[in-house]
């Protein structure tokens, strides 16, 4: 008897039922046993979708269309990375003014979510605070730039891609339409605006004293000779794997856990990091001028605290959008002819990888003689990261122990560090 | 506006979807921030901490109940809300994971799960199927400057409606060449305009995300699909977002 009294002394169970101010739906689960965690889970809210089960047996030109509904925040990556996917499978090469055009589009979408992370969603737990509405009370100067700076990012992906939420003119083989260079011109004279008010927000993060915490991890993600790889690149990791993104499947085991909507997956077993974080582990060397100057704010790498995600996605919104004026500058020299290359449809395997806001995406796809789908798989950054998040939840738990009063908000500020999003994980 | 003392409480609640819509609202920036003026933003999970108060004015949902949990919340949404707007295709009418509906659903779960057994798996519907849906705001995504007037109607007190015109309409308006011409599957001739057709706009032609408008003429748009020999593509294309039951129901009146 008295031995069970004991056990039940000890024991503590922790659940949060939503988790807000992140990209869908998640609640927290954790058993402790005398402070020890022996459990940590995520748990998804969000309904199975079964995206990879309806493509089968739909035509390619389809894939790009829906897996772009994965995710409402993320959908450029999601339709660039299939598109990319399914030309590989037909043997379809793009023009380099295509290649650059998708290179702006995706630096952008990084920007564009980052902007809505970073500032709008993670902030207040810096500073007590419960909402984004508060925030801007707080800091109406700087909060207006963040916006201005988001605005920017939707701007050039409304003038590439059609459309700021789900994009319209990307195809297998190019564009549909193209823009106009005036416009490029008008969203280049933007630029100095956006990167003051990047260094606005960049301010603030330097004023933050991030949370004492630190567990040894692995840093995956794209990597390139040429540049700070976003598009391009051959699958890198801290511990010095080197493959091209279509040997993905070889390294990288996506595994379901039973009962559980959203996956998991491991890198020789092993929980790893993507992400910003993890980008600049990998190729801070290869940062734009003014990203690179902003570096010396963070500690030393490797940096194993993960929290720090949050900094190096602001340092991020100055890179993407150095990047997005050097691409613009390039584009701009370019004849503007065809904006798409005709191609024959044929079966064949395809796999593209891109670097999305939250991490590496892939899209695999299968397609038979007539362009229909025999199979797909798509592995999304929230899978990659989520088993890692919940190491290091079950670290921070166990280290810190939280009065039950603060713990949920600590809860959450690291989850948010991670930016998880739900609806990727569980497509 | 009334300048009430008390302004209407209004909620954003999510079901399973992309939460897109939610990012077309927010995506409007200051408008959205004067809009909101007008309103007591009680639930808004994107941008804020939960609060306990579940008593709305206005409710506006997005997605399509698939765990037990969306159908908990659809049906405290609907007790808890005087006036429940569907907000975006997935809530009017089922989405890009209705498609599902058309296939064999249990196979296409084995496919994608090592262990299906306790996910939740059910045939997708539209919300009205579940609750009574007072007004909806359609689109993948919903039209920014069309939710900004629905909200402001209802906020002053009038019956917002969606001028029954097709796409085409305003495509033609627009003086965009026609897709159909150029032999591209394009569903504007028979779907609800408002969305100031911006897929055709871009050289990208009508899935049919918006529905049907009343009376659809299906024939004659069967007949130039085939024309073109596009037939195959007819039903399965009006399947992805899920008009197709919808749009095909009317054509039997």
């Amino acid at each position: 008897m008295k031995y069970y009294q004991e056990i039940r002394n000890n024991f503590m169970k922790i659940k949060i039922n939503h988790i807000t101010k992140i990209e869908g739906h998640a609640g927290f689960e954790a058993e402790l046993y005398s402070g020890k965690v022996k459990n940590a889970l995520i748990r998804t809210k969000e309904g199975i979708r079964l995206v990879e089960g309806i493509l089968q047996g739909r035509s390619y030109h389809e894939a790009f269309v829906i897996t772009a509904r994965i995710c409402g925040v993320c959908p450029v990556v999601h339709n660039l990375t299939a598109i990319k996917a399914l030309e590989n499978a037909l043997g379809v090469k793009p023009s380099a003014l295509t290649i650059d055009l998708r290179k702006i589009l995706e630096n952008a979408q990084i920007i564009q979510s980052h902007a809505l992370h970073t500032y709008f969603m993670a902030l207040e737990d810096y500073f007590g605070l419960d909402s984004a509405f508060d925030l801007i009370k707080k800091f109406p100067a700087v909060s207006q730039k963040a916006l201005r700076v988001r605005d920017f990012a939707n701007r050039v992906i409304d003038k590439i891609g059609g459309r700021t939420i789900h994009p319209l003119r990307t195809q297998v083989g190019g564009f549909t339409k193209l823009p106009s260079k005036n416009e490029l011109k008008s969203l280049l004279s933007e630029i100095p605006e956006v990167k003051n008010n990047i260094l606005a927000i960049i301010n603030v993060y330097k004023k933050i004293k991030f949370p004492d915490f630190e567990r040894k991890t692995e840093f995956l993600g794209l990597s390139s000779k040429k540049e700070y790889a976003i598009y391009e690149g051959h699958i890198k990791t801290t511990d010095g794997l080197d493959i091209p993104p279509k040997k993905f499947e070889n390294k990288i085991e996506e595994i379901q856990i039973p009962f559980q909507m959203s996956k998991r997956a491991y890198y020789k077993g092993k929980s790893y990091m993507v992400g910003a974080l993890a980008r600049l582990h990998l190729n801070r060397s290869k940062l734009n001028k003014e990203a690179k100057k902003l570096i010396k704010y963070l500690p030393a790498f490797p940096n194993y605290n993960t929290f720090y995600n949050l900094f190096a996605q602001a340092i991020e919104l100055m890179q993407c959008t150095e990047e997005i004026e050097k691409l613009i500058e390039r584009v701009l020299k370019m004849k503007f002819g065809e904006p798409s290359v005709k191609y024959k449809i044929k079966a064949g395997c395809g796999v593209g990888a891109v670097e999305a806001p939250r991490g590496t995406l892939y899209h695999y796809y299968e397609l038979d003689s007539k362009g229909y789908i025999k199979n797909c798989n798509i592995i999304t950054p929230t899978v990659q990261m989520l088993a890692n998040l919940e190491a290091d939840l079950k670290q921070w738990l166990s280290e810190k122990k939280f009065k039950k009063f603060d713990r949920d908000k600590k809860i959450k500020m690291l989850i948010r560090a991670y930016d998880p999003c739900m609806t990727c994980a569980t497509h | 506006m009334p300048k009430d003392a008390k302004n209407p409480r209004l909620a954003i609640v999510s079901l399973t979807c992309c939460e897109g819509c939610q990012f077309a609202i927010l995506d409007l920036g200051e408008k959205m921030v004067e809009l909101f003026k007008n309103f007591e933003v009680v639930e808004f999970g994107l941008v804020q901490d939960e609060k306990n108060n579940k008593e709305y004015d206005f409710v506006l949902v997005e997605g399509t109940p698939i765990t037990k949990e969306n159908f908990k919340k659809l049906e405290l949404a609907r007790k808890s809300a005087k006036t429940l707007i569907a907000l975006g295709t997935c809530a009017h009418l089922g989405g890009i994971q209705q498609i599902k509906n058309y296939q064999d659903k249990e196979e296409k779960i084995k496919y994608v799960y090592k262990f299906p057994k306790g996910l939740d798996n059910p045939e997708i519907k539209p919300l009205s199927s579940f609750v009574k849906v007072d007004y909806v705001i359609p689109g993948c995504p919903i039209t920014g400057s069309e939710f900004l007037r629905i909200m402001t109607e209802l906020r002053n007190g009038i019956t917002p409606k969606i001028p029954d015109r097709t796409v085409c309409y305003e495509c033609q308006i627009k003086g965009n060449p026609c897709l159909l011409q150029q032999a591209k599957p394009c569903f504007g001739p028979v779907i609800l305009g408002g969305c100031e057709a911006v897929c055709p706009s871009h050289g990208f032609p009508c899935y049919a995300c918006r529905g049907p408008v009343s009376e659809p003429n299906l024939e004659s748009l069967r007949q130039i699909f085939k024309e073109h020999g596009m037939e195959d593509k007819f039903e399965i294309l009006m399947q992805e977002f899920g008009a197709a039951d919808e749009v095909l129901s009317r054509n039997k009146k």
